[in-house]
């Protein structure tokens, strides 16, 4: 009876109003994404704003926003011989570091499927140097490469090279920069690839054994194809690190020698926190946006379609 | 407890998908609404869950408006396609959940998980993970869950169809049994017309928005209202004939005008005209003889069930199937003579415009069912 | 398959083991030595002891490095799954206005690099009073369009029997997220955790900028101010301060390793 009352006053209470009482109430949707969307307004959009603001303005010593100076910021870099030289060699630098890693990870996700036993232990070895951080891992190449302690100076040595520090040669810096950025990049393109790898159906393989397909041809002619989608998404995701690169600068190389390591993400930091130009830093800051927006984008319009090339 | 559904009405946007249901359950019975994908017989069921919003009418549960109610004030349980088992709760775990916000002590629920589970032959399995039951296993926790909550009505959306056929036919006694034990009112959507004949108490067949017809399950068989019903109802589907009467009523022939030197007698007088005749296929029985009343199909392909033989035949480009009830063997591309039903009974006529039955043969008193 | 030729698998895979984690091993190796023989050359030294990490734990603040780590990566994954999960139901199971452009919005933080955003954000967090302080530490990592995109790619899988039935249940929306929502996508869930945990245990630019002194200065951090310090040379005790840092990461990867297996793919191809 108690319980009769209660259907009773809910029906009547709710009469025309049929649709609130069982579907959506839109009010919490507010709740659930507020917390959210305070954050992100706050420590991205606010400040996205603020750095294309400043990007207008001349700086004074201080650090504040002291003059108009419209787009002359931006005249400025793209005349400045040590952007420009910046800018190229992060080019560089990004597609080197992104081809390396893709095509290593592609070998260790082949080896790494191999059938045989314990195969999990080498899957594991493979991925080990995913959680690296970027400070430790750069210690650990600064001490492979350094000039009077580093193993890689002592073999240099034995062989009888005479430049056995890396670090004091443009060149040499920038490939000691990418092999300690792959390294550190590999245990997560590896894993990726690994389990596309894993997800191509085993009969596409059975087809080609019975073909007489050599393992290398299957590799290149039934797995590449097959996870084409993957490499795609691997190849921007790394351009993208690639472009955001900062710790490997600051501890191993300080940019140097002569800038040609001074990516574009450290040569912002350097602009704004050493040099307190916040105007030419933020102008740099806006140009690596359009560059970072330009490869999201196409990450998100080709993966979300998952084209096959093949 | 009954349920009463009035001009119940459902639109996606600009979307009708149901109009104007009008029906009655009655308390304890087994109720089937059966009809083919996008029938909208599982939006039906949703509304009555309390689950989709109802656009026009109202629903009633012991004569109480409910159509407003959320569904856990609606006092019943549910079963689901796909079982809806959390995968991180165990057996007995995942049947209590069911009882999640119903207002009974912890002793009681651990007595009502054990209940429902005996009930369903599933005691032993209770500290298992969903993944480790097979489909069947999992859609006895399933019933179990809605069981244990003692809900004086259960609604099931095709409960069966991702068995196999094996387990689907012993399902279908356990969930039958279960009924007969519990005599809850049960409502249970499928789309296979075998499992609305073999369980329910009466069936609703929907289509295109609508109520096709409404009745037991011999009802729907013997005398289905219009020509889907006739060939939804039944396996293999009814024969469909075009007939053409004559002007005087008493003979007819086969296909869209009438042939005096090709024409058969009509067992009761119809007024001239076209129809679609009805014949179920095991009312078309082969004879060895040729006669006035049978007409000569040429056989091409049997199908031996074991206990049945069905014969598939072409007359004039017809397509005709006949169900004989033993193991026959006729030659592919061998003249087949079929026998028209004489009595009015296994007739079936239907208008040729709208497919509604046409009720005949007065003088062998039979029932009038029509929409 | 012949005995030699699996053998020779076995050893190709073990030597592309040993050449890619060469640098953690030599380093273990290194932290292992007198700081004396490294200088020398001398590689194959048998002088190995745990002198270097004894060192290192009494000479310098690591542990106080770490357990500022601890601090901001564990408040960071708390809250980034406290507010994404909230913001990823939303998402995936409400209706309501400015849907799409709301998505939209969170989809566009993902293009803009936080690299381009530090000096407003410093002047942000200056203002507010949080340098050097473990807010200005977390707080602006506190959700992600990233966290959210995955976790509500996570909730899209729950079946809609499912839904259904925690409507016919009458749970309301926190119950059915805590009670069915996340405990169904838990794997995902734990995945998302432990990136989380790794990806602001390893951050360094931010803290480089937003910390002065040792008291909240995170482990990365603290690493470039030892080996910029007079120890520079104590390459010993540098070594051991890199392998206790790569530790708990290494540790939290072979704990994580199936959930990534499992989840990363998926998560990062669906977006």
């Amino acid at each position: 009876m108690e319980l009769n009352k209660e259907l009773n006053k809910t029906t009547t209470d709710s009469k025309g109003n049929v649709v609130t009482k069982i579907r959506e109430n839109n009010k919490p949707a507010f709740w659930f994404l507020m917390p959210s969307l305070l954050i992100l307004t706050l420590f991205t959009f606010y400040p996205m704003i603020m750095t294309i603001y400043n990007s207008f303005f001349a700086t004074n010593i201080r650090g504040e926003s002291a003059k108009f100076v419209g787009l002359n910021n931006y005249f400025d870099i793209f005349k400045d011989p040590l952007f420009l030289k910046s800018l190229a060699g992060t080019l560089v630098y990004v597609v080197l570091f992104a081809l390396v890693t893709i095509v290593l990870g592609v070998v260790l996700a082949r080896l790494a499927t191999m059938k045989l036993r314990r195969i999990g232990w080498f899957q594991t070895a493979f991925a080990g140097t995913m959680g690296t951080s970027a400070a430790a891992a750069s210690i650990l190449w600064l001490f492979l490469f350094n000039p009077s302690v580093g193993i890689v100076s002592f073999a240099l040595k034995a062989m009888g090279v005479s430049k056995t520090n890396l670090l004091v040669d443009p060149t040499g810096a920038m490939i000691v920069i990418v092999l300690a950025s792959v390294w550190m990049a590999l245990g997560f393109a590896f894993l990726i690839l690994l389990s596309a790898f894993q997800s191509v159906p085993p009969e596409y393989y059975e087809v080609a054994d019975i073909a007489g397909w050599s393992q290398f041809k299957q590799t290149l002619k039934i797995t590449v194809p097959m996870i084409s989608p993957t490499l795609f998404f691997l190849f921007v995701v790394e351009i993208i690190d690639g472009f955001k690169m900062f710790a490997q600068i600051d501890l191993i190389t300080g940019g140097g020698p002569n800038n040609a390591t001074n990516f574009l993400a450290y040569k912002i930091y350097q602009d704004a926190f050493v040099f307190h130009n916040f105007g030419t830093a933020s102008a740099e800051s806006i140009v690596l946006t359009v560059i970072i927006a330009l490869a999201t984008w196409i990450q998100f319009h080709f993966t979300e379609r998952k084209v096959y090339y093949a | 407890m009954s349920i009463r559904l009035a001009n119940i009405s459902k639109a996606f946007g600009n979307t009708k998908v149901l109009s104007n249901i009008s029906v009655e359950i009655e308390p304890g019975e087994f109720f089937v609404m059966v009809g083919p994908s996008g029938s909208g017989k599982s939006t039906l069921l949703r509304m009555i869950a309390g689950l989709a919003s109802v656009t026009e009418g109202r629903i009633y549960f012991n004569e109480r408006d409910v159509t407003d109610l959320p569904s856990k004030d609606r006092k019943l349980a549910m079963v689901f396609q796909n079982y809806a088992l959390l995968p991180f709760m165990n057996v007995a775990q995942n049947v209590r959940f069911g009882l999640e916000n119903q207002d009974l002590s912890d002793d009681e629920k651990t007595e009502r998980v054990e209940w429902a589970l005996n009930l369903v032959h599933m005691a032993d399995l209770s500290d298992r993970k969903p993944k480790e039951l097979s489909g069947g296993q999992q859609q006895r926790v399933s019933l179990a869950r809605a069981l244990a909550t003692k809900a004086p009505v259960v609604l099931m959306d095709e409960p069966l169809s991702n068995l196999d056929a094996q387990l689907r036919t012993e399902m279908r006694e356990e969930i039958a049994r279960l009924h007969r034990e519990i005599g809850m009112t049960l409502i249970y959507v499928t789309h296979d017309q075998v499992e609305a004949m073999t369980m329910g108490d009466r069936i609703l067949v929907l289509n295109d928005e609508k109520i096709q017809q409404l009745g037991t399950p011999l009802d729907l068989y013997n005398h289905p209202a219009n020509e889907f019903v006739a060939k939804f109802i039944g396996s293999p589907e009814m024969n469909l004939l075009p007939i053409t009467v004559n002007d005087e009523g008493d003979r007819f022939s086969i296909g869209d005008a009438f042939w005096t030197d090709n024409a058969f007698v009509l067992p009761f007088d119809l007024p001239a005209g076209s129809y679609h005749l009805g014949i179920r296929p095991e009312k078309l029985v082969p004879v060895s003889i040729a006669n006035p009343d049978t007409i000569t199909a040429k056989v091409k392909s049997l199908q031996q069930l074991g206990n049945d033989t069905l014969i598939f035949c072409d007359y004039d480009g017809q397509s005709l199937v006949s169900r004989v009830p033993e193991q026959f063997t006729v030659a592919v591309g061998a003249e087949l003579n079929l026998l028209l039903p004489a009595s009015a009974d296994e007739w079936h006529l239907f208008n040729v415009d709208d497919g509604e039955q046409i009720v005949a043969a007065p003088e062998e008193g039979a029932a009038t069912y029509g929409a | 398959m012949t005995h030699v030729k699996t053998g020779a698998r076995y050893l190709l895979l073990t030597v592309v083991a040993v050449l890619l984690l060469f640098p953690i091993l030599l380093g273990i190796w290194a932290s292992l030595l007198p700081t004396k023989d490294i200088a020398a050359g001398n590689f194959l030294s048998t002088n190995i002891s745990l002198n270097n990490y004894w060192q290192a734990f009494v000479t310098t603040p690591i542990i106080r490095y770490m357990i500022n780590s601890f601090v901001t990566a564990g408040l960071i994954t708390i809250g980034q799954l406290v507010l994404c999960t909230l913001a990823a139901y939303a998402f995936a199971f409400m209706n309501f206005r400015y849907k799409k452009q709301l998505f939209f919005a969170f989809l566009v933080t993902m293009m803009l690099p936080f690299e381009a955003e530090i000096i407003p954000n410093f002047q942000t967090v200056k203002a507010f009073g949080w340098l050097n302080n473990y807010a200005g530490l977390t707080i602006p990592f506190f959700t992600s369009a990233f966290g959210v995109f995955m976790l509500r790619q996570a909730f899209l899988q729950i079946p809609t029997d499912l839904v259904d039935f925690g409507k016919y249940l009458g749970l309301s929306r926190l119950q059915f997220l805590w009670k069915i929502a996340v405990p169904y996508s838990r794997s995902m869930m734990i995945t998302f955790a432990l990136y989380t945990f790794l990806t602001h245990w390893n951050q360094y630019l931010w803290p480089l900028i937003t910390t002065f002194t040792d008291d909240f200065r995170p482990v990365q951090v603290g690493l470039k101010q030892l080996q910029s310090e007079d120890t520079f040379a104590n390459w010993g005790m540098v070594m051991a301060t890199a392998i206790i840092v790569l530790l708990p990461t290494l540790i939290l990867l072979l704990i994580g390793q199936k959930f990534f297996k499992r989840n990363l793919n998926a998560g990062g191809t669906k977006g």
